[in-house]
């Protein structure tokens, strides 16, 4: 056993010392600047039953990493006394043990000054930058999915090989209860006692969860997390998605710079806007506790902050200024203001706060994100072999192509950052669903009935759903009240009701998923009736006449002939 | 001339109910814009799923509708049943103003028909509910069902090209509750 690094220096910072998220360097730097993207972070709650065996001991955990490549790690042990076991270099015997602290503030190293608000968060940092580790963690890669099977014998919780004998493996109980498994093998369900996880579906068919770093990266096909391999696989469908480019590339416009210098400048209204939203982004949960769903009230105050900022804008002499000199042809009509602006806008400050507020939003939906992604597990497990069917699911999927380029198009969904880029990739997935529905020229237009069912399908075969969930929750709160009544409206409801569907499947039950609970039913009154009171009438051009609710005031806006 | 945007929900048997109307994308959401006095009302109509497992999402569908069309099978009485139930929803949890539509659909012209007209009227009639029915597939008079049902939607009071309040009914302060 090497020497460990707490053993050497003095006693360990106290919780006074510590740095929490909320603090940061003197120079207003935080620790969660260091993660560049979102993605380390998704990738270790997304292979979390990977890294995390509480079971199992400490010597059979350094057995295990010494043949593993540097820098893999995994967390054993259970609260409050779970131990980070990290590969810290490549020769035998080079892996050391850290204990991990559970404080009020988070979770951190006991020997690090550092504190993050949990696991995942901690391991995210510390794959970036070492802190007082020898050296920075390397990340499993990300789950992998259906297409993974093994017929070995199954045997749980010991270390093996498999047939290849390329690849060491162990099943880890805990996960298998937890996510389930996509295999054909029957073995009997086991329990763990005393384990804290809650609404855990029956596990079937578990099927060892391949510990692969030492086979290296995954194949493009399996590999659906980076928007680079769309491209590799679409190859002949770019001509037909010409504009089906993130938004983000490409030449900015004057606005845009224009904005975006005066989010940096020193004492402009939009820069001080634009920090002080930022900083309670990354902010450790501070804030005066405010009634209300935490989630939904962020995104509220990101429209808040959007429409304040818009309206700013659309009365800067400067900003017409730099919007009339725009055009070198005819002159910027006043209307196209309004739409100009808000699109600088989503550039310049929506975009460079999204990976924050996305992490945050991650946090707050943490658990309805953990149950959504298991009861997407149990409903393609349920699937099974090919032939079976179950609670009403119609089997008919699409082509493969058709499929990957949903994925595809998710992909983009995910990364983009205005709303109108995201509704029209949302609405283009549903185009593809009627595609796979379609069936000749003389079949009659497809209603919901066939629509629905199908549209659930794709999302339950879908790599990212916690993320497309978070994509619908900021649409619902960011669109327009007028355009939510219209087609994107409704087809945002309809992605909505599937992945409610989708979140609350029992599969153990006979009878369909229960109603709308009570709360849900308020919380969807509360919503209609937040995005359908013209409390805040956006600049510009929205002046259609709305049908007013009776129940609602209105300030009826004078009519402009559209 | 204005334009109002009026949410229009489908409910019941929808797959039968083809209004005709030639959709982009498919046909769950479609629109129809008809003249109605000095204004032009586009209904934005929106498809509800009708299997029963997912009956749980329909208030997502006809809140804020301003009208709402049930359809049934005339040859199938148990889909004039499920009619009824949803009529019962829709006064307990829809919107309180909504107008409400009864559409009659004949799919099969061979199957024999179990709902009589009459019947299906004097319902109509005493839900003060608009009442249509078809005597072939493909043949719902969608612009007369369409005029039929901006007649009987509130208009609005205020006068055009001004600013003004209109106050039919004062919400309570959106109860704030922990989720």
């Amino acid at each position: 056993m090497t020497a460990q690094p707490e053993d050497k220096a003095s006693a360990g910072p106290t919780d006074q010392e510590r740095l929490t998220p909320s603090q940061g360097n003197g120079a207003g730097e935080t620790p969660l600047r260091v993660l560049g993207t979102p993605e380390p972070l998704l990738r270790l709650q997304r292979t979390w039953g990977v890294w995390q065996i509480p079971e199992l001991d400490a010597h059979s955990a350094k057995a295990l990493l010494d043949l593993w490549p540097s820098g893999s790690f995994l967390v054993i042990g259970h609260d409050p006394r779970q131990v980070l076991v990290l590969k810290s270099g490549p020769s035998p015997g080079e892996v050391n043990t850290y204990q991990i602290q559970k404080l009020p503030g988070g979770v951190c190293l006991e020997s690090s000054k550092l504190c993050m608000s949990d696991l995942p968060h901690l391991l995210a940092f510390l794959s970036a930058s070492r802190d007082v580790l020898p050296r920075t963690l390397l990340l499993p890669p990300p789950t992998l999915g259906p297409g993974d099977q093994n017929t070995d014998p199954l045997q749980i919780g010991s270390i093996q090989l498999n047939t290849s004998r390329r690849v060491l493996f162990l099943v880890n109980k805990l996960y298998v209860e937890t996510h389930g498994g996509w295999g054909m093998e029957q073995t009997p369900p086991e329990t763990t006692p005393g384990t804290a996880e809650t609404h855990r579906p029956a596990p079937r068919n578990p099927t060892p969860h391949r510990v692969s770093w030492v086979e290296g990266p995954l194949s493009p096909e399996e590999h659906h997390l980076r928007p680079a391999v769309a491209s590799l696989v679409e190859e002949k469908e770019e001509e037909e998605e010409g504009d089906d480019k993130d938004e983000e590339e490409g030449p900015e416009d004057v606005l845009t710079q224009h904005v975006r210098a005066l989010a940096r400048a020193r004492s402009s209204y939009v820069a001080k806007q634009f920090r002080g939203f930022r900083a309670r982004l990354t902010s450790d949960a501070g804030g005066p506790h405010r009634p209300g769903d935490p989630a939904t009230e962020l995104l509220q105050d990101v429209r808040h902050l959007l429409t304040d900022l818009q309206d700013h804008l659309a009365k800067d002499p400067d900003v017409r200024a730099v919007f009339a000199s725009k055009g070198p042809g005819a002159p910027q009509k006043e209307e196209d203001l309004g739409p100009a602006v808000e699109a600088a806008l989503y550039r310049a400050v929506l975009a460079p706060l999204k990976p924050a507020l996305w992490m945050r939003l991650r946090t707050l939906r943490a658990p309805e994100l953990r149950q959504l992604r298991r009861r997407q597990v149990a409903l393609r497990a349920e699937a099974g072999p090919p032939g079976a069917q179950g609670a009403g699911r119609e089997r008919r999927s699409p082509a493969p192509t058709l499929r990957s380029r949903i994925h595809a198009r998710l992909a983009h969904l995910h990364a983009a950052c205005a709303p109108r880029r995201k509704v029209s990739l949302l609405l283009a997935v549903c185009s593809d669903v009627y595609k796979g529905l379609a069936r000749g020229e003389n079949q009659e237009p497809l209603g919901a009935d066939a629509f629905l069912p199908a549209l659930t399908e794709e999302l339950i075969w879908s790599p990212d759903i916690g993320e497309t969930q978070l994509d619908v929750e900021f649409l619902m709160e960011l669109l327009d009240p007028d355009e939510l009544r219209g087609e994107a409206g409704y087809y945002l409801t309809t992605w909505f009701g599937a992945l409610y569907h989708i979140a609350h499947y029992e599969p153990d039950t006979a009878r369909a998923p229960k109603g709308l609970s009570s709360e849900v039913r308020a919380s969807l009154r509360q919503w209609h009736r937040r995005r359908t009171l013209h409390k805040q009438n956006p600049a510009g051009d929205q002046a259609k006449l709305p049908f007013e609710e009776p129940w609602a005031i209105e300030i009826m806006q004078e009519t402009k002939d559209g | 001339m204005a334009l109002r945007e009026l949410k229009v929900c489908l409910l019941g048997d929808t797959d039968s109910f083809d209004p005709n109307i030639n959709p982009i994308v498919g046909a769950s959401f479609m629109t129809k814009t008809v003249q109605y006095q000095n204004e032009l009302h586009k209904f934005l109509i929106w498809d509800t799923a009708g299997q029963e497992r997912l009956r749980a999402l329909a208030p997502m569908y006809y809140r804020g509708s301003a009208a709402a069309i049930i359809v049934y099978d005339i040859t199938k009485e148990e889909t004039f049943s499920t009619l009824k139930n949803w009529v019962k929803e829709l006064r307990q949890y829809g919107p309180p103003n909504i107008v409400v539509a009864t559409a009659g659909n004949k799919c099969d012209l061979i199957d024999v028909r179990e709902v009589m007209e009459r019947d299906a009227k004097d319902y109509a009639d005493s839900i003060h509910a608009v009442f249509v029915e078809t005597s072939a597939k493909n043949a719902i008079n969608i612009n007369g069902l369409a005029i039929e049902i901006s007649q009987r939607i509130p208009s609005t009071d205020a006068s055009p090209g001004g600013k003004g309040f209109k106050l039919s009914r004062q919400p309570s302060e959106p109860k704030r509750s922990c989720c």
